[in-house]
């Protein structure tokens, strides 16, 4: 039996980033903050941020200002250029709507750059993507960053139904911001002891 | 450094589909010697950047390629067609990210315009696209080795394509010499006659067009236009790019009429608008969200095609009874556009 040797065609570290990268530091939100919406245009993005922002004022009164970034393709990240601008006056961030496989990769990038610049950020998708994304966020050296997750399809979904399931996850949306509890979570959890 | 595996020969093509190294088809080991062949034949160094994809933090050296390229069994003499297909994969203006990670599945579409294509042997005749040719097989399936590998564009992975299509383990041929008094594609995008081009397109897999019973221009432009403003083509009154690839008999329809492919070009964008009753008729509904917003021209109608040059029609084929394709890009043009790289001979 002959031996020969060949190369590998990939990277040994094509699955992790070459270095590890931190999220922005949760810190307590001071007043006249500033909720940032980065919507991709896919159909009921929009609606879904803005359902999440009006849902995310009723729990975090600090939060004085929403502005709405709208990008030019679901398929592209928000540029460098870009992101630093908008995270030079953004208090958290929230991307969306990740509800297919180039959409949900950048959305979830465009929220992991900002928390590269330090701003606490999420991503809101569908479920099907939640493989994927986990995937990408190895790549930026961000293994087990979080998202938010509503059930596929959303698109297909009238206003009733997507505020719905907004509804059902701000806490979370909460949590993932601001690394605590809504209020009402921790009341609900003080009811039923 | 590049890590090496030392095997059991009979071993080899085991080892590289339980990695997950393949298309799914069998490879050709990619020893140093031939991967060494493959850099010389570019004259290119191991570590010469072809490109980066920053969404993927993956720069592509000319290893990377060479290796992919051994594996999809090139020859070292396509090697240089693969080397310009990598640098157009990395240009920012086709986003490999979204377009390697859309779940519309898209092939890489490469088009070999010069005489270098010639000289390798490719194909760009009979059967164009379809089996038997190896330079034609093998150059773009080098490309998407290089994206399943060095990208991480695999199913599971970083490839959330839905369903897919045939183009994604190849979709490359070469243009033929057009009929006169048309000039090739490569003279067309502002190139030299003399250079050899690799244009790749992000795209659904190809429909063929059928018109066999007559040499009309405007009928037969029509029928490509049907495919094209159906409601089923994602890009239908959108604004995205298409390869109109004219088999013989199509192309001298359109010549032997005295049509220029610009005289084309303007027919095909007019017959290529749809309505908003049109795309219902298909149970499509309206896209009115941001950048998805469709916009209509003042006559209400929705263009398919916004700019002339989005109309890559190119001859190839051969001769039979009026046979063409179409081979839509996967999304508008704002989330991808087609991409066209000089092949370098050092």
């Amino acid at each position: 039996m002959s031996v020969i040797t060949v190369l590998r065609p990939d990277r040994p570290e094509s699955e992790p980033a070459t270095h590890a990268a931190l999220p922005a530091g949760r810190v307590p939100i001071a007043d006249r903050a500033s909720l940032l919406l980065i919507d991709n245009g896919k159909s009921h993005a929009k609606i879904v941020l803005m359902m999440v922002a009006e849902e995310l004022r009723e729990r975090l009164p600090q939060i004085e200002h929403v502005e709405v970034f709208s990008k030019t393709s679901a398929a592209v990240t928000v540029t460098d250029d870009e992101a630093r601008t908008l995270a030079e006056r953004a208090t958290l961030v929230v991307t969306g709507l990740g509800d297919c496989g180039a959409c949900s990769s950048c959305s979830v990038l465009d929220a992991i750059k900002f928390e590269q610049l330090g701003v606490p950020a999420t991503a809101v998708i569908t479920e099907p993507f939640v493989g994927l994304v986990e995937k990408f966020a190895v790549t930026q050296g961000m293994p087990g960053y979080h998202n938010v997750t509503l059930p596929h399809p959303v698109a297909t979904r009238d206003d009733t139904e997507i505020r719905a399931l907004v509804a059902g996850r701000v806490d979370e949306v909460v949590r993932q911001l601001t690394g605590e509890l809504a209020i009402e979570t921790i009341a609900h959890e003080l009811s039923v002891r | 450094m590049t890590e090496t595996l030392t095997l059991d020969e009979s071993a080899v093509q085991e080892e590289y589909f339980e990695r997950g190294w393949t298309d799914g088809l069998p490879i050709v080991p990619p020893t140093p010697e031939r991967v060494d062949a493959f850099l010389a034949a570019a004259a290119l160094r191991p570590d010469d950047s072809l490109g980066t994809v920053v969404q993927r933090n993956r720069t592509i050296s000319a290893q990377d390629a060479a290796i992919n390229a051994v594996m999809a069994g090139c020859k070292p003499a396509y090697f240089p067609i693969v080397v310009a297909g990598v640098r157009a994969l990395t240009d920012p203006a086709y986003n490999a990210n979204g377009a390697l990670t859309s779940t519309g599945g898209t092939a890489i579409c490469t088009i070999v315009s010069g005489p270098l294509a010639a000289a390798v042997g490719m194909n760009s005749a009979h059967n164009v696209l379809g089996q038997g040719n190896r330079a034609n097989a093998t150059v773009g399936r080098a490309l998407r080795l290089v994206a399943m590998n060095v990208l991480g564009a695999k199913p599971g992975l970083l490839d959330g394509a839905s369903i897919g299509n045939p183009g994604k383990y190849s979709l490359c041929f070469a243009e033929s010499e057009p009929i006169e008094p048309w000039a090739p594609l490569r003279v067309e995008l502002g190139y030299s006659l003399d250079d050899t081009t690799v244009t790749i397109i992000a795209s659904e897999g190809p429909r063929q067009i059928a018109n066999l019973l007559t040499g009309d221009p405007e009928w037969v432009l029509r029928t490509f236009a049907s495919s094209l403003r159906a409601g089923h083509t994602y890009i239908a009154g959108k604004g995205g790019q298409c390869v109109f690839l004219l088999g013989p008999e199509h192309a001298s329809a359109i010549r032997d009429a005295g049509w220029s492919r610009d005289q084309a070009r303007a027919y095909l964008m007019l017959q290529t608008r749809l309505s908003a009753a049109d795309l219902e008729a298909a149970g499509v509904p309206l896209e009115s969200t941001g950048a998805h917003t469709m916009v209509a021209e003042p006559d209400g109608l929705y263009a398919t095609f916004q700019n002339p040059e989005d109309l890559l029609i190119v001859c190839a084929g051969g001769a039979g009874a009026g046979w063409s394709a179409v081979i839509p890009a996967w999304a508008p043009k704002n989330n991808s556009r087609s991409v066209t790289k000089v092949v370098e001979i050092r």
